[in-house]
């Protein structure tokens, strides 16, 4: 069976990562994104693939290439073109991107399966699928609960009882909301309803097809099943999803070895469980070291080739790869991703920029300390900051 | 041809008393290199001129590097070895520099407050 991934979106929201990552190759425990949706789609028998790519297309096309790898083929549709050597982005939106596919060599030919590539579901496609077939539905889309104050995130929708689309409204400020029934991008297909989807433009899914299918009264559903959806929509919501998974309140096989009961890691790891505070739930990426009197409290990811020092303390953090956190370091509820440190709220501190790289830095780095920077570094470490940070 | 030099600028450092505590108002939005040397001599020209108690104002600032951080320091420093007990306080501290004074634990050396009246009471004051 066929399926689409819509991965060419910038991202916009989950700045700084998505400056060189795009969205789908967001790591949710050291594994992308996208790769959960791949897996699902081959457990479910979709095992042709095609992804639509844009935006720092060659990282998702160089990670995936044929799919052979991941028991699939997958084929990708570039939306952009080279100017002077350099990739330059122009999407044709989630639409479009389909049409473009089907004009070029009309590969939906039967029932397809479209998902952005920016959640993780756990969705039973194949009772989806019967659910589609047995409405004789030409488009049908998974809906999804949310909260009512979340609605302006989202395309909501009003069914009639036998699941029919009657209205589609997207993006509603919360008190305009005709329902809290979320369009979850998650999207079931019969290949004639691209017919409705102009050629050579830009056009999105949500704003430009779906409206003009519940206007026409064509067999347009929405289905409500139960499954678990994170949507990766911002850099709070990364944090959030990389939580629960870690919680264990989204079921996914934890990458790696267990080491202790709530730890576990990859490989060729430098620690010492006995002389490390660790809570877990926590992963340690391959090729890292926690450095014993280091303090680790989960839910925590390090990422891979990372550095944790004596001292540092860690706890509810993304920790990106090659990442060094010096024995200064005190970061709580934080993604630290390059350069960059974010909060669970999305406020950023450019580290380098600020010069607090003698705090977290690129364990490849080499540097040596402007007179300012020393300042700092002789009072964290003399007596007197220990004396009034005990306070 | 006239060359125009040294625009009269407006002092990056607002400084008041208020009922005998020393409050430093930085006026722009960064206290970054071209700032610290500023703050560190006006912080240690007061404390040496008797100031213990102080505070620094900091609603319109979203930027700290490490040489404002350095100056900060510096002037603790030079506080507690004229009077232990004095103090350097923060208010009204915005989330990037707080952030900022988490992650490198400086959030456990200045005390900070959610206005600059709270931060005159710690010290006793009557607002």
């Amino acid at each position: 069976m066929k399926a689409a991934i819509l991965a060419g979106g910038k991202g916009t929201r989950v700045r700084p990562i998505t400056e060189t990552v795009p969205k789908p190759m967001i790591p949710i425990i050291n594994k992308p994104l996208m790769e959960f949706l791949v897996d699902l789609l081959r457990a479910h028998g979709f095992d042709e693939i095609l992804v639509t790519t844009s935006y720092l297309a060659s990282e998702i096309e160089n990670y995936f290439r044929d799919g052979s790898r991941f028991g699939v083929q997958i084929g990708y549709s570039f939306e952009g073109f080279y100017s002077d050597g350099t990739i330059v982005p122009a999407g044709l939106g989630s639409a479009g991107g389909l049409k473009k596919i089907q004009d070029f060599s009309g590969f939906f030919d039967d029932t397809f399966l479209v998902l952005c590539g920016d959640a993780i579901i756990d969705l039973d496609l194949t009772r989806a699928l019967e659910l589609h077939r047995r409405n004789g539905a030409l488009a049908t889309i998974v809906l999804k609960e949310v909260a009512p104050e979340v609605v302006s995130r989202y395309g909501v929708v009003e069914t009639a009882a036998d699941g029919r689309i009657l209205r589609f409204q997207e993006k509603p400020a919360p008190q305009d909301a005709i329902t809290n029934l979320a369009n979850t991008g998650i999207y079931i297909f019969e290949p004639q309803v691209l017919e409705y989807v102009t050629s050579g433009q830009s056009s999105d899914i949500g704003f430009d097809l779906f409206p003009q299918l519940a206007e026409k009264q064509l067999p347009f559903y929405g289905i409500v099943l139960p499954f678990s959806w994170i949507d990766i929509g911002s850099t709070s919501d990364y944090w959030q999803a990389t939580q629960m998974i870690l919680r264990g309140e989204f079921k996914v096989e934890m990458p790696g070895r267990q080491l202790k009961p709530n730890i576990w890691g990859g490989i060729n790891l430098e620690v010492d469980l006995d002389h490390t505070d660790i809570q877990g739930p926590v992963y340690l990426g391959s090729s890292s070291r926690v450095e014993p009197g280091a303090v680790i409290t989960g839910p925590t990811v390090i990422g891979r080739n990372c550095v944790v020092e004596t001292g540092a303390r860690v706890d509810a953090c993304i920790i990106g790869d090659y990442t060094r956190v010096s024995s200064f370091a005190e970061i709580h509820d934080k993604i630290v991703s390059g350069r960059f440190c974010v909060d669970r709220f999305g406020a950023q501190v450019d580290l380098a920029r600020a010069g607090y790289t003698f705090v977290i830095d690129d364990t490849r780095e080499r540097r040596a300390w402007t007179a300012e920077q020393q300042i700092l570094i002789d009072f964290l470490r003399s007596p007197d900051f220990q004396q009034l940070a005990a306070r | 041809m006239t060359v125009m030099k040294g625009t009269p600028k407006r002092p990056r450092l607002d400084v008041l008393d208020r009922d005998g505590i020393t409050v430093v108002i930085p006026s722009g939005p960064r206290l970054d290199a071209e700032v610290a040397g500023e703050l560190r001599n006006t912080l240690i020209d007061l404390i040496d001129e008797g100031a213990r108690k102080l505070v620094l104002d900091l609603p319109a600032v979203d930027f700290i590097d490490s040489s404002g951080l350095g100056a900060l320091v510096s002037a603790l420093k030079r506080l507690k070895q004229a009077d232990p007990s004095g103090d350097i306080r923060l208010a009204d501290v915005q989330p990037s520099v707080r952030a900022v004074l988490e992650i490198i634990r400086l959030h456990r050396v200045f005390a900070q407050f959610g206005t600059l009246d709270e931060a005159l009471e710690s010290f006793g004051a009557t607002v």
